[in-house]
C-alpha cells in the first residue's frame, strides 16, 4: 500500500493510527487519492471516517502514519497551514458564520492567506478570474444569489451545506474534504449537491464521506469502505455492493 | 427604492448619502453649539463622557465585533492616562505634548501586543482571557497605589503641564479650561469613529465577527486567527490608550482609571448602548454618564445599585441594546410614512 510514487496522486497517507483511549479510531490505514479524482469513504457509525479526515486536515495528530498531500509531507504543519496548501474540509457538523451574509461568506473566503494590509484594503490583492466566475456560476446553479445579503442563520440547512462548500471553492483548494454533504438534504436537493460534486472533480481532487448509498451511486468513481478503522474493502459501487463482507458489516449493522 | 421612485423636492433625504450628510451635519452643529449653549459645568461633564465614549468605542471594537470579553479594558485607558500624564510631569510645551501621546498611546499597545502573544497564541481564549485581564488590571491598580513616587499613590497625579498643541493658524493652543479640551476631545472621537467605521467594513473587520461566530471554522480556512485577534486588541488598546491621553486635559490621573469597576462601567456603556453597533456604545456612555451624574448627586452611595438596576432592565428586555431597538422603531417609522404612498 506504499503509493506515495506515482505523481498525480494529491493524498497519500500510510499507516495512519489513532488510538482514543482504548478505542482504534484509525488502525494502520492508508490512503492514495488521485487529482480530479472522486472519492467516496463509507462505513458504519463509529467506523473511523470522520477521524480519518480530521487527521488529514490537521485537527488531529495521529499516534503513528505518514501524510503526504500535494507531495509534500504535512506530518509537521498545523491546520492553517494545510488549509494554505490547498486543502478545504467540512467537518461533519456543518459549519458557516451565522452573523455574516453570503456575500461576506465569499469575501473572506476569497482573502484567505493574505495578510491585514489586504483585508483592510491598504494593499491591492491578486484576484483569480477563474475562481471568480466558477463560484458565481456556482452560486446561480445552486440559487444562491438571491440570498446574497441575507445572514447564514436565517438560510435553509440545505443552503447552509451549500454555502459552506462554495466558500471553501472561493480559496481555491486543490484538494476537498467533505464529510457528509449530503446530510439532512431533501431528495432534490441531495441531486444537486451530486451534481455539483461531479463537475467539481472535473478541476480537483473530491473525497466524501457519506453514508446514503444511492448517493455514494451518483456520485463515485471508486468507493473505499472503512470499518473499526481499517480497510474492509475497496472498488467500483458495483464491486464493493456484491462484496458479501460489506453487506456483513455495513448494511447489517446499518439496518440493526 | 429610494430617490428614483419618489419625485418631488423631498427625495434628496431619503437618498442614504445625503441623509448620511445631514446626519453628519447635525451632529456637527450640535456639537458645536454645546459650548456655546451649556453650562461651563455641564461642557466639562460631557468632555469626559466624549473621552470614555472613544474608551467604549474601542471596547465595541475588541467585544461587540471581535467577541473578546475584556474585564480589563480600562486598563488600557489608565495606562494611557499615566503615561501621558508622567510625560507632562517632566517636559513641557508642544513637543511635550506630542511625546505624550506617542508614550500614551504606545504604552497601552505594547502591554496589548505582548498579551496578545501571550495569550491568543497559546490558545487563552473566552473567559480565560477576561480573567487574566482582570488579574493584570488588579496588578496596576496596586501598582499606581504603591509608588508613590512615580504615579503620586493615591492621591494620583495633578500639576503636571498643561497640553500644547500647535494648529496652523492659531500657533500654540493649550488644551486647557472648557472648551477647548471639549473641541479637542470630540475630533478625537470623530477621528476614531471614521476609523472604527473603516476597519469594521473592510474585510477584516469581516474575519473579526468570523471569528466571534466560529474561530476554529476560520482558522480551518487558513486565517491565522491569533494574529487577527493580536492586531485588533493592539488597535483597540491603542485607542483607549488614545482616549486616556485626551483624559489629561482634565489635569486629573488617578488609580481608579486603571481599575476594574471602571472596566466594568465600561462593558455596562457599551452592553446598554447596543454591541457591536459603534454608535450604540457612545450613546450608552453619554447616557449613562449623566444619569450617573444625576443620581450621584441624589443618592450618594447607592447610584450603581440604580445603574445596575438600569443594565439588567436592559439586558431583560433588549438583549442587543438601546441603539438596535431605535434603529428599529426609526425603521418602522419610515415604513409607515411611506404605506400611503405605496398604496396611493
Ligand atoms: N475526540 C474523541 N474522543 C474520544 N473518542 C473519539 C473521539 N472522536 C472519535 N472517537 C471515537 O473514535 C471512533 C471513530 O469515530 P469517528 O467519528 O471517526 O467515526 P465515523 O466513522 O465518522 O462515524 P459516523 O458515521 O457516526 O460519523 C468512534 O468509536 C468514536 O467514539
Ligand atoms: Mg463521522
Amino acid at each position: 500500500m506504499t503509493a506515495a510514487t506515482s505523481p498525480d496522486l494529491v493524498v497519500s497517507a500510510s499507516g495512519l493510527t489513532k488510538h482514543f483511549g482504548g478505542v482504534a479510531a484509525l488502525d494502520d490505514f492508508s490512503l492514495a487519492v488521485a487529482d480530479r479524482e472522486i472519492r467516496c469513504i463509507v462505513g458504519p457509525n463509529g467506523a473511523g471516517k470522520s477521524t480519518l479526515f480530521k487527521v488529514l486536515a490537521g485537527l488531529l495528530r495521529p499516534d503513528a502514519g505518514r501524510i503526504q498531500l500535494l507531495g509534500s509531507d504535512v506530518s509537521r504543519l498545523n491546520a492553517r497551514q494545510i488549509a494554505r496548501m490547498g486543502v478545504a474540509t467540512k467537518l461533519q457538523i456543518p459549519r458557516v458564520f451565522p452573523s455574516l451574509t453570503v456575500r461576506e461568506h465569499l469575501e473572506i473566503a476569497t482573502r484567505a492567506g493574505t495578510g491585514v494590509p489586504q483585508l483592510l484594503g491598504l494593499r491591492r490583492r491578486r484576484e483569480s478570474q477563474a475562481s471568480a466566475a466558477l463560484i458565481s456560476e456556482l452560486m446561480t446553479d445552486l440559487d444562491l444569489v438571491r440570498t446574497r445579503d441575507r445572514q447564514a442563520q436565517e438560510l435553509s440547512h440545505g443552503q447552509r451545506q451549500w454555502l459552506e462548500i462554495v466558500m471553501m471553492l472561493a480559496t481555491q483548494p486543490r484538494i476537498l474534504l467533505l464529510d457528509e454533504p449530503g446530510a439532512g438534504m431533501a431528495g432534490d436537493e441531495k441531486g444537486r449537491t451530486a451534481d455539483l460534486l461531479r463537475e467539481l472533480a472535473k478541476r480537483m481532487a473530491v473525497v466524501v464521506i457519506e453514508h446514503d448509498l444511492a448517493f455514494v451511486q451518483l456520485i463515485a468513481d471508486s468507493v473505499i469502505v472503512m470499518h473499526r478503522g481499517r480497510l474492509l474493502t475497496q472498488g467500483s459501487f458495483d464491486e464493493i455492493s456484491r462484496d458479501p463482507q460489506v453487506g456483513l458489516v455495513y448494511l447489517g449493522s446499518a439496518t440493526a | 427604492m429610494n430617490a428614483t421612485l419618489r419625485p418631488g423636492r423631498m427625495s434628496w433625504i431619503t437618498d442614504p448619502r445625503s441623509r448620511r450628510l445631514l446626519v453628519l451635519l447635525a451632529l456637527a452643529a450640535v456639537a458645536a453649539a454645546i459650548p456655546a449653549a451649556a453650562s461651563p459645568y455641564a461642557v466639562g461633564l460631557t468632555t469626559r463622557f466624549v473621552v470614555f465614549s472613544i474608551l467604549a468605542l474601542s471596547m465595541d471594537l475588541l467585544w461587540g465585533y471581535g467577541g473578546v470579553v475584556s474585564f480589563g479594558h480600562a486598563m488600557f485607558f489608565g495606562l494611557g492616562a499615566y503615561a501621558a500624564a508622567i510625560t507632562l510631569s517632566h517636559l513641557t510645551g508642544v513637543s511635550g505634548t506630542y511625546l505624550a501621546f506617542v508614550i500614551g498611546i504606545g504604552v497601552p499597545s505594547l502591554l496589548a501586543l505582548g498579551l496578545g502573544f501571550f495569550l491568543f497564541y497559546s490558545a487563552v481564549a473566552g473567559v480565560y482571557f477576561g480573567i487574566v485581564t482582570l488579574a493584570l488590571s488588579v496588578v496596576f491598580e496596586t501598582l499606581a497605589v504603591v509608588s508613590r513616587d512615580f504615579t503620586g499613590g493615591m492621591d494620583g497625579l495633578y500639576g503636571f503641564a498643561i497640553p500644547t498643541i500647535w494648529l496652523p493658524g492659531l500657533g500654540n493652543v493649550e488644551i486647557w479650561g472648557t472648551e477647548n479640551p471639549y473641541i479637542v476631545s470630540v475630533v478625537g472621537l470623530a477621528v476614531c469613529f471614521g476609523l472604527a467605521r473603516w476597519i469594521t467594513r473592510s474585510s477584516f473587520g469581516i474575519a473579526i465577527r468570523a471569528i466571534r461566530d466560529d474561530e476554529a471554522r476560520l482558522e480551518l480556512l487558513g486565517y491565522n486567527t491569533a494574529f487577527l485577534k493580536t492586531v485588533l486588541l493592539v488597535i483597540t488598546c491603542a485607542m483607549a490608550g488614545l482616549a486616556g491621553t485626551l483624559y489629561t486635559t482634565v489635569g486629573f490621573v488617578s488609580p481608579q482609571l486603571l481599575g476594574v469597576f471602571f472596566s466594568t462601567q465600561v462593558l455596562v456603556w457599551v452592553g446598554i448602548g447596543g454591541r457591536g453597533t459603534l454608535v450604540g456604545p457612545i450613546l450608552g456612555t453619554i447616557l449613562v454618564g449623566f444619569l450617573e451624574t444625576i443620581l450621584s448627586g441624589e443618592y450618594e452611595n447607592i447610584w450603581p445599585l440604580f445603574v445596575g438596576l438600569f443594565f439588567l432592565a436592559i439586558v431583560l428586555f433588549w438583549p442587543r441594546g438601546l441603539y438596535p431597538f431605535l434603529e428599529r422603531g426609526a425603521v418602522a417609522v419610515r415604513r409607515f410614512r411611506r404605506t400611503p404612498e405605496a398604496t396611493g
